[in-house]
């Protein structure tokens, strides 16, 4: 019963990923006024990213990491369109009730996926009405999920997932490598907590960096919307950048170098990254690493595991793309 | 580096700072910057970098709005000095927020001199007077080596003929200020940050200053205390100790500058001759006119040993008659859910 309901989520997602479906349709449609990303970028998401097509051993494990609850709530984040429907396989996981309280700024997946479910105990909801004893998944920032814990019962049962960087390890840095970070840096813009917004390289990360530079000059998909703020930010980025190393912005994307990092300045998060050497890893929080991407498994990628070891794995070019098979932060 | 070089244009720095305020300045503001943006340019790693990758041949700057400016981040990721450690009389460091993640910027000084000319000038123009107490609602130097605030202050409580600080283990002694406040016979300065002031006037409704005493009340909140805006904490502070409003002086300085505005009232804030400001525009960093808004960008004459030109994420107007008007700190790029936003360094 429990599979049904996971595997019902994923029929919905289906048609969400069909632009012949209705409901996909709609997505296209209302998606790039919603997320942020270019039409380009919206159907990549729904056509690459979303997770149609799960493993039964995928299925399994994302049972198996479910807990039984009376009413699962769940308060979504904006920052990466299709992430509703992990969300929402997880919270059927748990309960055959769900409340979902859909992003204000991207509600479209969330409202979609519950309509094609159409079940009556499965509801979008503008307010969080958790009680005692049930369950609470929470996605966005670590503000804003201390003040939503805060502010319910403290006998509701909350698992929240916060702030979390992707870091893709490179240990033998040629063109190929630099192609597929490009990729997971492209998807959705580089915004959600999987995208590589740390490139750790063997070698000079100079010259790897204008490998990337060049990958993502070359990459098809335009970048989304940037408002004043975000220009500004890449700004101020850019320049401090310029004074510790070096920053090649391109009209999509921005890529920063330090040869010689004492602590790591994150871009914005705009499709934009920086590239460090191998002493990189030694000044990365690892309790922020969410996925390791890797491109075989080197002496980097080792050194990075082991101090993140309840980080993900993925290779290169899939580190937006991880197995339905629980929530995608495994911290 | 040239410690020689160094020393002359610290001198050349000085004299201006005293000469400009006396209204006969014989050196020209755009030269000194000049000749101190050379000299970083060739001694300080990261001033050198920015000029070359915004094209800047030091040896043709003529005009200080052409130095690129030092964003405030880049003093948390590189020593940003002329000198080796080893010759540090001081390292500033900023203060954090109480969230704690973020490194620090840091803003090393081989000598202290002409900040604590540049302070003592400005500070004896916009805010001491002679024989007043000095009380400080902020560590003393002891308890708070690296704070340039402090470090300011110590040099103000100096001049005076008392002195006493109030501050212990990041809390404020109500009770022991209360104590030093009612046993006072002559005006005091009473200096602090806002969270401070906030903190103070949380629990205190009334603690009465004697007639022409003032207050220097600086900084933002920095998650320690409630916020409160400008005004309100103004009227705040002057109803608590019984003063105008008018002896409520505002003070802004950071870490990564040698030199402070002041603000009286609710006018803007004053900057002395030897720090100029403008308004930038966010998204090309280039000047604006008066009266529109804008980052700041500050030439600091003081900042002889690191970086003269300094860009920060403070939005501010520039208005006609030159005073500066603070509008808070620039948002960054647009936070959306579990993506870290811009300010978060990630080293453990």
């Amino acid at each position: 019963m429990t599979r049904a309901r996971v595997m019902a989520v994923v029929a919905a997602g289906r048609r969400i990923a069909d632009p012949q479906d209705p409901l996909g349709a709609e997505a296209r449609q209302r998606l790039p006024l919603a997320s942020g990303l270019s039409v380009a970028g919206v159907e990549l998401a729904l056509s690459h990213h979303l997770e149609t097509d799960p493993s039964d051993d995928d299925i399994d494990a994302l049972l198996a990491s479910a807990e039984p609850s009376p009413r699962c709530h769940v308060v979504l984040a904006s920052n990466v369109c299709i992430a509703p429907l992990r969300a929402l396989a997880c919270a059927v996981a748990s309960s055959a009730s769900v409340r979902l309280k859909p992003s204000r700024r991207d509600p479209v997946v969330a409202e979609l996926l519950v309509r094609a479910l159409s079940e009556p105990d499965i509801l979008v909801t503008e307010t969080i009405g958790a009680r005692s004893g049930e369950a609470l998944h929470l996605y966005g920032s670590d503000e804003a999920i201390a003040e939503v814990t805060a502010s319910v019962d403290p006998e509701v049962r909350v698992t929240s997932h916060g702030h979390g960087i992707g870091v893709a390890v490179v240990d033998w840095p040629d063109r190929r490598a630099a192609e597929a970070i490009a990729e997971d840096l492209v998807a959705f813009d580089g915004r959600g907590c999987l995208s590589p917004r740390v490139v750790i390289a063997s070698g000079d990360p100079e010259r790897f960096g204008e490998l990337l530079h060049q990958a993502l000059g070359h990459h098809p998909i335009a970048r989304g919307r940037c408002d004043h703020h975000d220009r500004a930010a890449l700004q101020r980025y850019g320049r401090t950048m310029e004074a510790v190393g070096r920053w090649l912005q391109g009209p999509h994307h921005g890529v920063a170098c330090d040869p010689d990092p004492e602590a790591i300045a994150l871009p914005p998060p705009l499709r934009s990254t920086i590239v460090v050497p191998a002493n990189g890893i030694a000044h990365l929080d690892p309790t922020l690493v969410t996925t390791i991407g890797h491109d075989g498994g080197g002496e980097l990628f080792q050194q990075l595991a082991e101090r993140c070891p309840r980080a993900r794995r993925a290779a290169l070019g899939d580190m937006q793309r991880p197995p339905l098979d629980g929530p995608v932060d495994r911290r | 580096m040239s410690a020689a070089t160094s020393d002359a244009l610290h001198t050349r720095v000085q004299q201006f700072i005293s000469e400009s305020l006396r209204g006969t300045t014989r050196e020209d503001f755009d030269v000194l910057a000049c000749d101190i943006a050379r000299f970083q340019a060739k001694h300080v790693e990261a001033v050198g970098r920015l000029m070359a990758a915004r094209g800047i041949d030091p040896a043709k700057l003529t005009d200080p709005a052409a130095i690129p400016a030092m964003p405030t981040d880049a003093f948390r990721l590189r020593r940003i000095a002329a000198h080796p450690e080893a010759q540090d009389e001081r390292c500033f460091i900023t203060s954090g927020t109480t969230g704690g993640r973020e490194r620090r910027g840091r803003h090393p000084m081989r000598s202290t001199r002409t900040y604590t000319h540049a302070a003592l000038a400005w500070g004896r123009r916009m805010l001491l007077t002679d024989d007043v107490a000095f009380i400080g609602l902020v560590a003393d130097e002891n308890a708070a080596p690296s704070s340039s605030l402090t470090f300011m202050l110590a040099r103000f409580a100096e001049q005076l003929p008392q002195q006493s600080w109030h501050v212990t283990n990041d809390m404020l002694d109500v009770e022991e200020l209360a104590r030093v406040v009612r046993r006072l016979t002559t005006p005091a300065l009473v200096a602090g940050t806002s969270f401070a002031f906030v903190y103070l006037c949380d629990r205190v409704s009334r603690l009465p200053l004697p007639a022409g005493s003032r207050v220097m009340q600086t900084g933002g909140f920095k998650g320690r205390s409630r916020q409160v805006d400008a005004d309100t904490l103004r009227q705040s502070i002057a109803s608590c100790f019984d003063i105008d409003t008018s002896a409520v002086i505002g003070e802004y300085g950071m870490t990564e500058l040698s030199s402070q505005l002041y603000q009286h009232g609710d006018a803007g804030y004053h900057a002395p001759p030897w720090l100029r400001v403008h308004a930038v525009d966010p998204e090309t960093l280039a000047t604006l006119p008066t009266g529109q808004r804008g980052l700041a960008r500050f030439v600091d004459l003081a900042n002889v040993d690191s970086s003269v030109a300094v860009q920060t994420a403070d939005l501010i107007v520039v208005d006609d008659d030159g005073t500066i008007e603070l509008l808070g700190r620039a948002p960054g790029a647009t936070p959306r859910g579990c993506s870290l936003a811009i300010e978060h360094l990630v080293s453990p």
